[in-house]
């Protein structure tokens, strides 16, 4: 227990510096493993933190600097990689608040700031926690939206993609987006988009194909929607979808009859 | 101020616009290819977009008067070469080039005139 | 986190077209924006920035870095002097042109656009803001 003499705050933890480190060190040992992470890591962290808390007590800074927003950000990303949960971060960074009540008791009124700070500080680490989880999420999600888009191509400037499952506006978005520039690489004409996959046809989704279907248009090829169930193409005409300006074919093979024609190609028996 | 490309193969004039059009050059597009197109008696005209990456709908507008001012002396016009996100955006912006025949590229352009022609004969 | 400073620019002719795309290409560069969505920023910034080179003066954009529950985007405000447009609602709707039969755009930009809002006031000006968001 030390003495509580009037020196500020910010003072009194630069003298006391070495000591609460090691204190912080071993109740961190004590009561909190780190699992994974290297001891010499965790104590510049600890550092970092315990110098930026120092720091923004003596410039009266109510709010988090950028450089320790970037610390909190960095531990947090490293913490997440380690398989650490927003949980175990946070009280990483409010643990120092048991170190200072331990070594600091009789202070207790004067330290409200510094607790406020760790406070930040700690839901900072849980953002920057979240933030990189999900940029996580949609990196991986992307990744799935390329997988789910198959563009296959079928025969010599004919492309054919199957669309399997419910066509939201981000994945009939990258469909779009996939099929076209398949159609520049490729150099085909035509493109047979094949909706016997695809559940439920509404009007957001008939808006998406012809969207599709019309920018293909303005680049030189041709889509032939395949696969229209009689029970789509009845919910169809009642929402008054008028598709007529777009070729459609009831299978995948008629669709393709319909390219080899266009292409001047028939299928021969052989002898 | 890039001006525009235009040459002419097996009868068929090419324009080629530039990466960046200006629109003092839109201007002056339709006159250039009107011109070119009586000179050599052309048939059929191949606009090529293949270089631009943002067509707005000034430029869409002029493109559509570009096709129309073709037909009128009596030539096919057929666009070719535009490039995936510029169609997408296109399509999104609402954009309506009154059903201007296209190709994907001048070759297929080409290739689809020969063919056209053929089965005319 | 750095900081970026909003970068305006004035849109006075014809002239300053080329400089507003070269500005709007730059900033959805530095932000990483995928190919197609760049494509629409730009062509977005084009119909806006031709509408007040046509109809309005004292105009300007304005491009800064948009920030809401972790994502990050591009906002461009695009603002003049005047004269306004007397019926907003009829000139957000398709089809509807003034002058030499040239439409205004407006749409077909805010389909562009992830937000879009727009303040016109007859005499006073108007102020048309874009936003894209990085996927």
């Amino acid at each position: 227990m030390l003495d509580t003499a009037p020196t500020p705050i910010p003072a009194l933890l630069r003298r006391d510096r070495p000591e609460t480190l090691r204190a912080w060190s071993e109740y961190l040992d004590r009561e909190l493993r780190v699992p994974h992470i290297d001891r010499r890591t965790v104590d510049e962290f600890c550092s970092g933190l315990y110098d930026g808390l120092v720091e923004a007590l003596e410039n009266g800074r109510a709010t988090l600097s950028d450089g320790l927003q970037s610390l909190l950000s960095a531990l947090s990303v490293e913490f997440a990689e380690r398989g650490l949960t927003p949980s175990q971060t946070a009280t990483f960074v409010f643990s120092l608040k048991h170190v200072l009540n331990e070594r600091y008791e009789n202070a207790a009124p004067t330290v409200i700031g510094l607790h406020k700070l760790i406070d930040a500080m700690g839901l900072h680490s849980m953002d920057a926690f979240i933030g990189r989880r999900e940029q996580i999420i949609r990196r991986q999600s992307q990744e799935l939206l390329d997988l789910s888009v198959p563009v296959v191509p079928l025969w010599e400037g004919i492309l054919s993609l199957p669309i399997i499952g419910t066509l939201d506006s981000t994945r009939a978005q990258a469909i779009t987006e996939k099929l076209l520039f398949e159609i520049a690489r490729t150099g085909s004409r035509y493109a047979l988009l094949d909706i016997s996959g695809v559940p439920t046809v509404d009007t957001q989704t008939a808006q998406h194909l012809a969207k599709t279907v019309a920018a293909a248009k303005l680049m030189g090829a041709e889509c032939v929607v395949t696969g229209i169930r009689p029970a789509i193409a009845q919910v169809m005409v009642t929402l008054g979808i008028n598709l007529s300006n777009i070729e459609t074919r009831f299978s995948l093979a008629e669709g393709l009859r319909h390219c080899f024609a266009r292409l001047n190609l028939s299928v021969v028996r052989g002898p | 101020m890039a001006d525009v490309h235009i040459i002419s193969i097996d009868g068929v004039l090419v324009v080629t616009l530039p990466a960046v059009s200006d629109d003092r050059m839109a201007e002056r597009l339709v006159e250039q290819v009107g011109e070119r197109l009586v000179e050599l008696a052309a048939r059929a005209v191949l606009i090529d977009v293949t270089n631009a990456r943002i067509i707005d709908s000034f430029m869409g507008r002029v493109l559509a008067g570009l096709a129309g001012a073709i037909r009128l002396l009596g030539a096919e016009p057929v666009m070719v070469g535009m490039r995936p996100e510029v169609a997408i955006t296109m399509v999104e912006l609402g954009m309506d080039l009154g059903g201007v025949a296209t190709a994907l590229s001048i070759e297929h352009g080409l290739a689809g005139l020969r063919a056209r022609a053929g089965r005319r004969m | 986190m750095t900081e970026h400073a909003p970068l305006t620019v004035r849109i006075d002719d014809e002239a300053s077209l080329s400089a507003v795309r070269r500005a709007v290409d730059e900033a959805g560069r530095s932000l990483g924006f995928g190919l197609v969505d760049q494509t629409k920023l730009m062509t977005a910034a084009s119909e806006l920035a031709r509408n007040i080179v046509l109809y309005a003066r004292d105009g300007r954009v304005t491009i800064d870095h948009a920030h809401a529950a972790g994502r990050r985007g591009l906002r461009l405000t695009f603002e003049d002097g005047g004269p306004g447009i007397p019926n907003l609602e009829r000139a957000m709707q398709d089809g509807y042109s003034t002058g030499q039969g040239m439409g205004l755009g407006l749409p077909g930009a805010k389909r562009l656009a992830h937000e879009f809002s727009i303040d016109s006031e007859p005499g006073v000006g108007t102020r048309v803001v874009y936003v894209l968001w990085r996927r």
